[in-house]
């Protein structure tokens, strides 16, 4: 059946789509971890000054992304080891390097094809949104965005990024 | 021959003639025609059918309000079924074929049914077709239902419509003169506003009117607005509809491109001006849809746009003012014009050379095709083409779809909005306003404009005093349609009304009343002012019926956008997809993932029922990544645990796993699964694997309800890991033979626990936990390493003669086993009592959820369904279909449950199935019978267990 049509789960690391205006890159592995609670103290005890970024980012080498109320999505640019669960401090970590799957997106048409997916302006100071109907994170880099997929559905965003159509005239 | 073309008139462009197709037949039109001006303009009027009844029709309209004329447009190979004639444009041999004929609109074999009317009246399917029965009548009704021709290969394919979010802070719906004045005051305030128009062209009426009241071209004032609004940062889009009003200020436009695919557009709107006119109205006469009758304001569009006169010998009825600039300008193309007004004083000059009658109105017209004469109160006059003008509807139903009021307003003879929406105005035409200097000033007012004698070029006068509403002639109401398309006419209303349907909305579902393609556009007031005039109730009571999205007809793709194919339904993709590829693997969703169902070639059944043999008697590894791995951390870990699940979590020891089910508030089991104690503060929640979205949901609402002042964190982990599930009598071999792991502390790893360690620096967690009834470990791995450790583990397991299996296997083994797939083997009414577990709500003190609800009175009827085993009686081989129903062997027959899983067990060469059944567990060893399509079988109640029911293979 037509639903049935499945690309192969096959992106790799590198350049994934190269259009006019438009480039999709998937990043190596960064480091993730989940950390609840008393953030500041989570930090300190990470050892990292991170900054706590909304959609509007812009993202950085090490920084946190806003996932929830006194809940975030630590980045790092190597994976960090970590004692997973509570700590006395009053706050909680799990370590979920492999969860997300880090896409760049540049070129100027790179907001038009967000537009294509994403449900509002890019505005909010918590960086989770439905893009393309799944539960996403975006961020602003400084040279375009930062989409966090979820792994299992690196392929469909690819897919999704792929076929965005490109038009003059928008953004 | 009555229409035709006024050489050089209009903008279409006369040098560049097109050929097109119209139920086989060529007709000619020029570069800038829609379907409905070169039709109108070849002379003809019969070009569709209506629905029920079959009887011909015309043109009557102008746009999306045509009720009369749909085609199925063939272009380049594709077929796109109901497009309105007067939205179809036009290009070189455009293939049309005219909706609801047989085998075409000029000989129309259904035209029978007209003659049949009598016995096809409003309702008439409630009562009809009881003989011999519905079976028989059904497939010949089939037939004749349906509009359209829907074609099997218009997949859409390289162009698909593209989906787009924007916002602004001010959109305006409508580019006629109420909207360029909103649109120009806006933009003088530097505010980026959008304008969106239907058609191509900005101007609306202006495009056609009398507009002598401007001081400048109206085309010269469009370009200064359109530089305004551009220079403001805004944006224009034309030939686009907004067809929906959603929540919280979000609107749907379509975008119909002519190059490149077309375009939805879901914007978040401020502030909204709807400035989107309005619809003219038909007038009640006996015969009044005959071919040849049409809006007198569509005969003007089409004059001025397109140079087409709709007829010779041309009739206008009206009761306003709107006509007489009409009339003039047939009179000018050479035709003979009578004008019949309803009123005897009408305010405007009589046009010159044309026959003026007044205090007149049209009884009946004649003819049998189309229009040849009609009758008006005083005379009989011959015509080939009447215009009507039954005054004008505003356009709401965008208003009304964001939940606004209507109230009656007895000058403009018409429902208007009651405001009672701050973000959005109305203005114009859709506000009742139809004098011109009034609708820019309402325009101008609305789009932040206070200096008005800037915008207003000079007063004048346009004339759309004292609208006139359709009378009744009370002359065989039969013969006076109400709605065009679905052949509602004013007897029907009456009758139905007669029969006590005289709500509005009763009245629309009974009758079909502007049900059709067109949405009642021109026949939902008209229904109205029938049932106010049968009532006696005013048209404000009985109100109107409710206004939906779309307000008009939107094609699917355009919904669906890039959402097509496997983008349609996104899947869950596994890490090792292209390891199981490489082995072969058929795959299929389940649960929201795409996963292998089995991997050996050939038949499913046997494959499955192969790979079921080999876990039972050698290893075999399975993909079992999916499963949740929803972590809950914190002081208060326990606590929540215990309050979300059946059985009490916070007394195990860590490092131990329990078998859980959680409940909806109903007592409902929702899921089932292990929750493992890690320590004190952290416990992981493995929830079947189509279920850990919901878990995780009711977790954190229980969080935030409860908790919410409590360290406490739920971190759902799940696609972090993958998990490879290593079953079977041999599967200790493989975990002791593997290098990568510490013998002895496998060896120690009891049933129902977890072991976590590393290998190198990578985490690792094994359980002890069992799916099949084999002993299973369940290794979980960090995504990204979980290739490699499959690498090392593989081997292992095919050097002691196993292999992959898939879920179809799974499936099997769990069956045999009786372990319950939730949402299958479990309804939604099924407690966990109904499975044999009714320790914990017995014994538990504490609260939990759904724990009320298990003490009900419905929770505690004795005929509750409950899980059983059915075994077929004798030799007879048969697997039970899924969902057959289980009766009762003697007495009246009935259904006292269903099959929930059914399957032949390789391992015990008998069929097996699990059931549903009243009373179940009190029924274990009786016998039953099993009813599906018309045969009976008789099988045999059993526990819900049919293999290694002591439990010898796990505790190994």
């Amino acid at each position: 059946m037509y639903e049935k049509r499945w690309t192969w789960n096959e992106t790799r690391v590198g350049n994934v789509i190269s259009k006019e205006g438009f480039r999709v890159k998937l990043m190596p592995q960064r480091g993730n971890l989940l950390v609840s609670g008393n953030l500041k103290t989570a930090f300190r005890h990470l050892g990292l000054d991170l900054p706590i970024l909304g959609m509007e980012g812009p993202a950085q080498e090490n920084f946190a992304l806003a996932v929830g109320r006194n809940k975030v999505l630590v980045s790092t640019q190597k994976q960090i080891e970590v004692q997973n669960g509570w700590h006395n401090g009053g706050f909680m970590m799990s370590s979920v390097d492999f969860q997300w799957k880090q896409l760049s997106l540049e070129g100027h048409a790179t907001r038009m094809v967000l537009a294509q997916g994403i449900a509002h302006n890019l505005t909010s100071p918590s960086c989770i949104t439905q893009i393309f109907g799944k539960t996403s994170i975006v961020v602003k880099s400084e040279t375009g965005y930062f989409l966090f997929v979820e792994a299992p559905y690196l392929q469909y965003y690819t897919d999704c990024l792929n076929s965005a159509t490109i038009f003059e005239g928008v953004f | 021959m009555s229409g035709w073309r006024v050489p050089g008139k209009g903008s279409i462009d006369h040098k560049s003639p097109l050929i097109f197709q119209l139920d086989g037949k060529n007709y000619s039109g020029f570069e800038g025609d829609t379907a409905a001006s070169a039709l109108l303009a070849s002379g003809e009027k019969l070009f569709g059918r209506s629905f029920k009844r079959h009887r011909p029709r015309g043109i009557w309209g102008m746009g999306n309000e045509e009720p009369n004329i749909f085609f199925d447009v063939t272009q380049d190979g594709k077929t796109t079924p109901n497009l309105r004639a007067p939205l179809v444009t036009l290009t070189n041999n455009l293939s049309l074929r005219s909706s609801n004929s047989w085998p075409n609109a000029r000989k129309d074999w259904l035209g029978v049914l007209d003659l049949l009317r009598k016995f096809i009246s409003p309702g008439f399917y409630y009562k009809t077709f009881m003989s011999p029965n519905w079976l028989f009548w059904e497939p010949l009704i089939r037939r004749l239902a349906g509009i359209g021709y829907l074609d099997p290969e218009n997949y859409p394919t390289a162009q698909h419509p593209v989906k787009i979010t924007h916002q602004c802070p001010l959109m305006i719906v409508g580019g006629g003169p109420a909207g360029l004045a909103a649109a120009e005051a806006a933009a003088d305030d530097g505010i980026p506003l959008w304008l969106i128009n239907d058609g191509f062209e900005l101007g609306g009426s202006l495009q056609w009117r009398d507009n002598s009241s401007f001081d400048m071209p109206w085309q010269e004032w469009i370009s200064k607005v359109v530089g305004k609004i551009l220079s403001a940062g805004g944006k224009i889009l034309t030939n686009t509809v907004v067809w929906g009003v959603f929540d919280h200020q979000h609107f749907a436009a379509w975008e119909r491109c002519s190059e490149g695919p077309d375009r939805l557009w879901q914007i978040k709107a401020d502030r909204m001006v709807l400035a989107t006119g309005a619809i003219e109205r038909p007038l009640w006469f006996a015969n009044n849809d005959l071919p040849g009758i049409m809006s007198a304001e569509a005969a003007y569009f089409y004059l001025m746009k397109f140079g087409v006169v709709a007829g010779q010998n041309i009739v206008i009825a009206t009761g306003n003012d709107s006509s007489y600039t009409l009339a003039r300008e047939l009179v000018q193309t050479g035709c003979n014009v009578t004008l019949i007004d309803a009123r005897d004083n009408p305010t405007d000059d009589t046009p010159e050379a044309v026959n003026v009658h007044l205090g007149e109105q049209v009884l009946e017209a004649h003819g049998s095709k189309k229009l040849e004469a009609l009758r008006t109160n005083s005379r009989s006059l011959e015509a080939d083409t009447l215009l009507v003008s039954g005054g004008f509807t505003p356009s709401v139903h965008l208003w009304m779809q964001a939940g606004g009021n209507l109230q009656w307003d007895s000058q403009s003879d018409a429902l208007i909005p009651a405001k009672n929406i701050p973000y959005i105005q109305t203005v114009g035409a859709a506000n009742g306003s139809f004098e011109l200097m009034e609708v820019l000033a309402e325009g101008y007012r609305a789009g932040g404009g206070k200096d008005i004698e800037k915008l207003l070029p000079q007063s004048g006068k346009s004339g759309f005093h004292f609208p006139f509403r359709p009378q009744q002639t009370k002359i065989n109401t039969n013969r006076i349609w109400v709605d065009y398309f679905n052949d509602v006419t004013l007897a029907d209303i009456q009758s139905v009304y007669d029969e006590g349907y005289s709500e509005v909305e009763h009245l629309k579902r009974y009758t079909t009343l502007g049900m059709a393609i067109d949405q009642g556009k021109t026949s939902n007031l008209a229904g109205i002012f029938a049932l106010s005039q049968l009532s006696g109730d005013s048209i404000e009571n009985i109100g109107t019926t409710t206004f939906r999205p779309p307000y008009v007809p939107v094609p699917l793709d355009v919904i669906t956008g890039q959402c097509y194919g496997s983008k349609f339904n996104p899947l869950k993709r596994l890490e090792l997809e292209p390891f199981h590829k490489n082995l072969g693997a058929d795959f299929r969703e389940y649960g929201g993932w795409l996963r292998p169902a089995k991997y050996l070639s050939g038949d499913e059944l046997i494959a499955t029922r192969n790979e079921a043999k080999l876990a039972r008697k050698k290893v075999v590894v399975f993909d079992a990544s999916p499963l949740g791995k929803i972590e809950v951390i914190g002081p208060d870990a326990g606590k929540l645990l215990d309050y979300c699940f059946y059985i009490r979590t916070s007394n195990l020891q860590p490092g131990k796993i329990r078998y859980n089910f959680m409940l909806s508030e109903n007592g409902i089991i929702m899921d089932d699964g292990i929750v493992i104690k890690l320590d004190e503060n952290r416990y992981i929640v493995s929830a079947s694997s189509s279920h850990v979205d919901a878990v995780r949901l009711n977790l954190e609402e229980a969080r935030q309800d409860r908790f919410l002042t409590s360290p406490l964190a739920i971190h759902d982990t799940t696609c972090n890991w993958s998990t490879l599930t290593i079953a079977g009598p041999l599967a200790p071999e493989v975990l002791y033979s593997s290098e990568l792991l510490d013998k002895t502390l496998i060896k120690k790893l009891s049933h129902m626990s977890l072991l976590e360690t590393r290998i190198g620096d990578i985490n690792l967690r094994i359980a002890r936990v069992s799916f099949t009834g084999e002993i299973s470990y369940e290794i979980s791995i960090p995504s990204g390493h979980v290739a490699n450790l499959m690498e090392k583990i593989y081997p292992l397991v095919t050097r002691l003669g196993g292999s992959c299996i898939g879920l179809e296997a799974s499936s099997l083994l769990r069956a045999e086993k009786g372990y319950i797939l939730v949402g299958k083997d479990t309804d939604g009414l099924t407690m966990p009592q109904d499975l044999g577990m009714s320790g914990p709500m017995n014994s538990r003190k504490d609260e939990f959820i759904g724990k009320r609800s298990l003490f009900s009175l419905e929770a505690q009827r004795p005929d509750r369904r409950q899980l059983i085993g059915v075994r077929m009686v004798g030799s007879d081989q048969l697997v039970l279909p899924t969902g057959a129903h289980l009766i009762p062997p003697t007495g009246p027959k009935r259904s006292l449950g269903f099959i929930t899983s059914s399957y032949f067990s390789p391992n015990l060469n008998h069929p097996i199935a699990l059931a549903l059944c009243e009373n179940g567990l009190n029924r274990i060893g009786e016998g039953i019978c099993v009813f599906n399509k018309d045969k009976i079988y008789r099988a045999e109640i059993c526990q819900p267990c049919f293999f290694d029911i002591k439990r010898d293979r796990l505790n190994v």
